[in-house]
C-alpha cells in the first residue's frame, strides 16, 4: 500500500520526468533549427567569400596599364584625375560602379574618384604608393 | 518501511532519466553535425575566379585563348574538372561556366540549369555567380568580359 508521502514523492518524480523530456525536446528542436542555418564554422562572411576581388584586381591592373600607373609613379596626382575619371565613366557605361583612390608615400589620400556601392577593395603598391580600387 | 525497495526504484528512475538525457544529447549532436553545409556560393565564386584567371592576365584579355577555346577543350585549357566524383553523381557534370567578350560566347559543362540558378544558395536550386569586368584587349582598349559560373549539386545540399 502506498502511503500519502509516497504518493507525493511519485508525483514529484513524474513532474520532474516530464520537465526533463520537455527540455530534451526543446533542445532537439533548437539544435535542428540551428543546424539548418549554420555556415562554415559560423564565422565565414559569405558576402566577402562571394567576391574574392579577383575581377577587381584584374581591372586595377588594366587601369594602371592605361597610363595611370606611370602618373602615380611620377607623383602626378593632378594628371591622374581626368584619366581615371574617363575610365570610370566608361566602366559606369557598362554597368560597373567603381571607386578609385591613392595613398601617397606619406599616407595621405589622393584622387578619390567615383563611387562603389559594395564589392571587395583591392590594392596594388607602386613605389611606396598604394593604389586602391573597389567595384 | 521498505527503504531498500524505495532506493531500488529511485536508482531505476535515475537510470531512465540518464538514458533520456543521453539520448537527447546524442540526438542533438547527430542532428547538428549530419546537416549538410551549403558552400556552393563560395564554390561558384572560386570557379568564376579560376575562369577570370584563365582568360585575363594582369588586366589583359587573352584573345588568342578566347578564339581557340570551345566547350570541348575548356576544361583542359583552363585546368578545370567539371565531373563530380561524389558517390551519388558518379562523375556526372555538376558545373557550368560561360564566358562572353568581344562578341564571343563560350560555354562548357551542363547548361540545363543556367536559366534557373540563383546567386544565393537555396535548397533544390543550382547556385550561380555572375561577374562583369572591364579588361584591356590587344589593341589596348577596354572591353567587357562577362563570366557566369554555376554549380548544381542539389541532392548534396537538399
Amino acid at each position: 500500500m502506498l502511503r500519502k508521502g509516497q504518493v507525493g514523492q511519485t508525483m514529484t518524480w513524474m513532474v520532474a520526468t516530464v520537465i526533463i523530456i520537455v527540455i530534451s525536446v526543446v533542445f532537439l528542436v533548437f539544435t535542428n533549427s540551428l543546424a539548418a542555418i549554420k555556415g562554415v564554422g559560423f564565422k565565414i562572411d559569405f558576402i566577402s567569400a562571394r567576391d574574392s576581388g579577383a575581377g577587381t584586381q584584374q581591372m586595377l591592373f588594366a587601369v594602371l596599364d592605361e597610363g595611370v600607373g606611370d602618373l602615380v609613379k611620377a607623383g602626378d596626382y593632378s594628371g591622374v584625375n581626368p584619366l581615371v575619371d574617363s575610365i570610370l565613366e566608361e566602366f559606369r557605361g557598362n554597368g560597373i560602379e567603381c571607386e578609385f583612390w591613392v595613398y601617397d608615400e606619406n599616407g595621405d589620400k589622393r584622387n578619390n574618384l567615383g563611387s562603389a556601392s559594395g564589392g571587395k577593395e583591392v590594392l596594388i603598391e607602386i613605389e611606396g604608393k598604394e593604389v586602391w580600387l573597389q567595384c | 518501511m521498505n527503504r531498500k525497495g524505495d532506493e531500488r526504484v529511485l536508482s531505476l528512475y535515475w537510470f531512465v532519466i540518464f538514458i533520456i538525457i543521453a539520448a537527447a544529447v546524442t540526438g542533438g549532436t547527430y542532428l547538428f553535425f549530419s546537416h549538410p553545409i551549403d558552400v556552393r556560393e563560395v564554390e561558384v565564386s572560386m570557379l568564376a575566379d579560376r575562369v577570370i584567371d584563365c582568360f585575363v592576365e594582369r588586366g589583359r584579355l587573352n584573345e588568342e585563348l578566347l578564339g581557340e577555346i570551345s566547350s570541348e577543350n575548356f576544361e583542359e585549357r583552363c585546368g578545370l574538372v567539371f565531373g563530380d566524383s561524389f558517390e551519388g553523381y558518379k562523375g556526372d557534370v555538376q558545373y557550368y561556366v560561360e564566358v562572353s567578350s568581344l562578341g564571343n560566347v563560350v560555354g562548357a559543362g551542363d547548361d540545363r540549369w543556367k536559366s534557373i540558378c540563383t546567386e544565393e544558395a537555396e535548397p533544390n536550386v543550382p547556385t550561380c555567380a555572375r561577374r562583369r569586368l572591364m579588361v584591356l584587349n590587344e589593341a589596348g582598349d577596354f572591353a567587357v568580359f562577362d563570366v557566369l559560373s554555376s554549380v548544381r549539386k542539389v541532392e548534396q545540399n537538399a
